[in-house]
């Protein structure tokens, strides 16, 4: 059957062909007919007609073959869709609302479906990225090792290939005399590109023999986006040299444009061997910059003790991945062993004993970003199944209305032969044009709107955007097809039961139903979108609630900035006098008040940690790993973090001086519960130390890693006593500090020009920023809801429409027995707003079904409230009043004696 | 030929045997070629209305039962011939088998003596 349907297609496509073939077998075949008719005695002529007589109608015999030749069912589809475009032409309005609105429902598809995708589903661009294999810990994250373990995987796992390399981080960049930028480097293994089996666009990639520490000149290889932009194109790059960190390298290769980073989410402009990192200075975990006892020290990263490379296994086709967890653990040993000899703590030593990992397969490679977008893209999701629902419903209503208006000429059709399932086709054709209208139109808006949207969705990535690939088209087909349909459904179920002879005399002969129909269609509408409404109002008063809590710093007048005086190649001697011309460049503008440093900041998406052991009876089991921060002493008063109680450090804490720190309010809790905490002792190392910390200060909570955080248990200690290098400034003015920040960039450009200063932002537009992923979402949820109420009033207005066209006859009759114009505007406005109020009862239960199933989860927590449901029901109704305000005024302007007189 | 008065329409479904068996027993063929073999071997009984071959030898094709060719014929004219395939020769087999099962079946109806 299958094969027989294969050589029909066949024949369909050469069709012309084969009309020639019969034409010239038929006339062959007439040819020898006649000579046996002449050959038998009849006279030219008449042996010609004999012959036609014998071969029969050959207009019918061609038709049969046409037919046969033919696929008359897509033929019969085609025709249907050309009677589809020239209805749907006849009633522009009418075609433009449906295109329209599948159009933005299959845009926000789309557009959802290209993010999620290329944020959660794309492979990277190397051969076999199914092989690709993550070591991670057992709670998922990637594991850290050192390279003495790599190179003991690489020389005993012969099964497949090792690509070990550190996380990437922010360099800084200088071509000759230009001003320096940032760009972000990474350090990999020097096996690690030709491991992923990756091809140079230009030049070469980097080899074994360029991880070794003094193999000669420092190479890189370039990304190749940034090799275009700063050199013209990825050859003019190889070559070159740049001075990375104050160090001098040369570009040795460009890699493929399709290559962005371990990641597949943001984008990586340098890769570097490992051999570089004490040249470069950065992967602060493999080197000390603030260890006064082995600054930059070239042996470090080789030192089995400091683990700080990520490592993917290529695991071949036929090689178990459970073979990779043992290989690991044996190559892993001698370093875990040498930690564990260095350690006092058992509690540490009993942890490190029991190090396991495993291998995950991670086509995609590991992305943080892909975690924190998760939760997103469901939401988003779940806001355009929502938004399309409530465009079939609408579209759905669209349609039945428009096909009730037109059972007369049903029922014409019908009358005259037309087959009730063409009929009824007819119908799921016409949505199907319009699907294929909308899905045009999607393509257009999302090529337009596409990038935007990553930027507002999925800040700080580099995405590789396909809308034109198999997958987003065969998407959008798909949805545009199911919505096409899903319209079509309840339109041509109504003409499936309507009856000719019925329709002529003017009815629709299936009673009120197809009316109810219609209204359910509505309130579902308006249920949806009151749900809609719902969920933004939720998001919205989330996040202004969270920004109206106090953070626990001046948002409004404090100006911050992250540098990394590492990067820019300052020594650690440099240090000093560095913080001291900039805080003078800063107190030379005018409007400046104060200038603080530290090492990590506040919202900068860094943070250090450290063990710590708090002193005292039965606090053994409280030690761990705590977030710390190294502040100066003005960098409090410079944020403005507030002091709970005891004292801030003063100049007095000097290295000399015995060690201070500050706690939180919820570190103190955590550690020492209600007690007073002030002179409270704790110690980096398991035993008491003269070192030990004193707290000498409690600060009150602040959201220092995330807006959305509630207390984090943090500690503070001095600059003066832990000289770590400073990472952040923060300056406090006297007024508005957008207005200091382009003299304030200026100032400290002029006194160091070699130092790169990102993201200068006040803290309280670093909160936003924090937010901004929230604060997207939550607008796109406005923009939905708005969307879908404009949807709901279109189709309680529509609705209407049709109602008062149907009773225009009931309506002129009872204003020729005396009803005024009033009532009936009052009637059909009390008909949409019973639509309302049955839309809202729906979206309040969907609301009820939306909390208790958001209850069940914990990604979740705009849960909508009862106030907001009732704001949200009230909407609803505003807009069902709206949509049926011009139906109404329509009804009440009929002139009875004209209706009449036509009837 | 249509010089007989009394001649049998070709039985509904027994076309493709007919086709099948005459290409089988002669070779390739083109269609009036065909069409008059039937009539022939049938004694000139059966009237074939001789159009309606050409759309079924299309459907034998796409059922892959026969196969066609450009040829020259007996008059030294382009002409398409047709002939059995592989296949066509074990559906042949199959439309005989039938063929004979349902006249044996009828012959036994009919020559059942009246009660």
């Amino acid at each position: 059957m299958a094969f027989e349907w294969l050589n029909r297609l066949a024949d369909w496509k050469r069709r012309k062909a084969l009309r020639a073939r019969l034409d010239e077998e038929l006339n062959f075949h007439l040819d020898r007919l006649t000579e046996d008719f002449e050959r038998r005695g009849f006279a030219p002529e008449e042996a010609r007609r004999r012959a036609r007589r014998e071969l029969g109608n050959t207009t019918l015999v061609q038709e049969a073959h046409r037919e046969r030749a033919g696929l008359p069912w897509i033929e019969e589809w085609a025709r249907d869709a050309v009677l589809a475009v020239r209805n749907l032409r006849r009633r522009p309005g009418y075609a433009a609302s449906m295109v329209g609105m599948l159009g933005v429902g299959l845009a926000a598809t789309l557009t959802v479906f290209v993010l999620t995708d290329a944020m959660l589903r794309q492979s990277l661009p190397v051969p076999r990225p199914a092989e690709l294999h993550l070591v991670t810990t057992p709670d998922g994250q990637p594991a850290w090792f050192s390279r003495a373990t790599i190179e003991r995987l690489q020389s005993e796992w012969s099964e497949g290939t090792v690509v070990a390399y550190a996380g990437d981080t922010t360099v800084t960049v200088q071509r000759g005399d230009a001003p320096a930028r940032s760009a972000r480097g990474q350090l990999v293994m020097g096996s690690a590109l030709s491991g992923l089996e990756l091809q140079a666009a230009a030049g070469r990639l980097l080899t074994p023999m360029d991880d070794r520490i003094g193999a000669g000149a420092p190479v890189a290889v370039a990304n190749h986006a940034w090799a275009v932009n700063e050199f013209g194109s990825a050859a003019g790059a190889v070559g070159q040299e740049i001075s990375v960190n104050r160090q001098t390298v040369q570009i040795v290769g460009v890699l493929p444009a399709a290559f962005r980073g371990f990641d597949g989410v943001s984008r990586t402009d340098l890769f570097m061997p490992t051999a570089l990192q004490p040249l470069l200075g950065i992967d602060g975990n493999a080197n000390e910059f603030s260890s006064d006892d082995r600054p930059n020290d070239p042996d470090r990263n080789r030192e089995n003790r400091v683990r700080w490379l990520e490592v993917l296994l290529r695991v071949p086709a036929g090689v178990p991945a459970e073979r990779v967890t043992p290989a690991v653990e044996a190559a892993a040993a001698p370093d875990i062993q040498d930690l564990i000899s260095q350690m006092s703590s058992p509690a540490e030593r009993e942890t490190l004993e029991r190090s396991t990992w495993r291998a995950v397969a991670a086509p995609a490679g590991f992305s943080y970003y892909r975690s924190a977008f998760t939760n997103t893209g469901r939401m988003l999701t779940a806001l355009v199944v929502s938004l399309l629902v409530l465009t079939c419903a609408n579209l759905s209503g669209l349609m039945l209305v428009r096909t009730l208006a037109r059972h007369r000429e049903m029922g014409v059709r019908l009358s005259l032969g037309a087959g009730r399932w063409r009929t009824c086709r007819l119908t799921v054709v016409e949505a199907l044009v319009c699907g294929l209208g909308g899905a045009l139109l999607a393509l257009l808006l999302v090529q337009w709107t596409l990038p935007g949207a990553a930027r507002l969705l999925a800040p700080g990535t580099d995405l590789a955007l396909s809308l034109w690939g198999s997958a987003p088209i065969g998407v959008l087909v798909g949805v545009a097809t199911a919505c096409g349909v899903a319209c079509a459904l309840v339109p041509a179920w109504w003409l499936s039961r309507l009856q000719p002879l019925v329709a002529l005399q003017g009815a629709m002969g299936t009673g009120r139903l197809p009316q109810r129909l219609g209204r359910v269609l509505v309130a579902v509408q308006l249920a949806v979108a009151v749900l809609l409404v719902a969920v933004a109002f939720s998001l919205g008063r989330e996040i202004a609630d969270v920004l109206a809590q106090d953070p626990g710093y001046d948002r409004e007048v404090t100006l911050t900035a992250r540098f990394d005086p590492r990067t820019a190649g300052y020594e650690y001697e440099d240090l000093e006098p560095l913080y001291a011309r900039l805080k003078q460049a800063a107190e030379a503008v005018p409007g400046v008040e104060r200038i603080g440093f530290s090492a990590t900041g506040i919202l900068s998406h860094s943070r250090s940690a450290s063990t710590i052991y708090p002193r005292g009876e039965g606090l053994e089991a409280l030690a761990g790993n705590y977030q710390n921060e190294v502040i100066d002493v003005d960098f409090a008063s410079a944020v403005g973090l507030r002091l709970e109680r005891g004292r801030w450090f003063a100049e007095t804490d000097s290295a000399e001086a015995p060690p201070v720190a500050l706690v939180s309010q919820s570190f103190a809790r955590k550690m020492w519960g209600t007690t007073e905490v002030l002179g409270k002792r704790m110690g980096f190392g398991y035993e008491p130390e003269d070192s030990d910390l004193e707290v000498v200060g409690v600060v009150s909570d602040a959201r220092i890693n995330r807006v959305k955080e509630d207390g984090v248990e943090i500690f503070y200690v001095a600059r003066s006593q832990f000289p770590a290098g400073m990472g952040y400034v923060a300056v406090r003015t006297q007024r508005d500090p957008a207005a200091v920040r382009a003299r304030l960039k200026d100032a400290f450009g002029s006194v160091e020009p070699g130092l790169v200063f990102g993201s200068w932002q006040t803290l309280g537009e670093r909160m936003e920023s924090d937010l901004r992923s929230d604060i997207a979402s939550s607008r796109l949820a406005g923009i939905v809801a708005g969307l879908a109420l404009i949807l709901a009033m279109c189709g309680v207005g529509g609705s209407l429409a049709h109602l008062v066209t149907l009773r225009q006859k009931e309506l002129a009759l009872r204003m020729a027995l005396g009803a005024t114009p009033q009532t009936l505007l009052r009637d059909v406005l009390f008909d949409g707003l019973r639509l309302g109020v049955l839309g809202a009862l729906g979206g309040a239960a969907l609301i009820g079904a939306l909390a208790w199933g958001l209850s069940l989860i914990t990604w979740w927590n705009a849960t909508p409230s009862f106030s907001v449901a009732v704001g949200a029901a009230v909407c609803g109704l505003l807009a069902a009043l709206l949509g049926g305000w011009l139906p109404a005024r329509r009804a009440s302007r009929v002139d009875p004696q004209r209706m009449l007189k036509a009837d | 030929m249509s010089t007989l008065p009394d001649r049998l329409e070709v039985l509904q479904g027994t076309l493709d045997l007919l086709v099948l068996k005459t290409l089988s027993s002669l070779g390739p063929l083109h269609g009036y070629g065909i069409a008059r073999r039937i009539e022939q071997v049938s004694g000139d009984l059966l009237a074939l209305n001789q159009g309606t071959l050409y759309p079924a030898l299309l459907r034998l094709e796409q059922q892959g039962w026969i196969a066609s060719d450009w040829g020259v014929s007996e008059n030294n004219r382009r002409a398409r011939f047709y002939r059995l395939t592989e296949k066509g020769t074990q559906r042949l087999e199959v439309e005989v088998s039938r063929w004979r099962r349902i006249s044996a079946a009828v012959n036994a109806i009919v020559a059942e003596p009246a009660q």
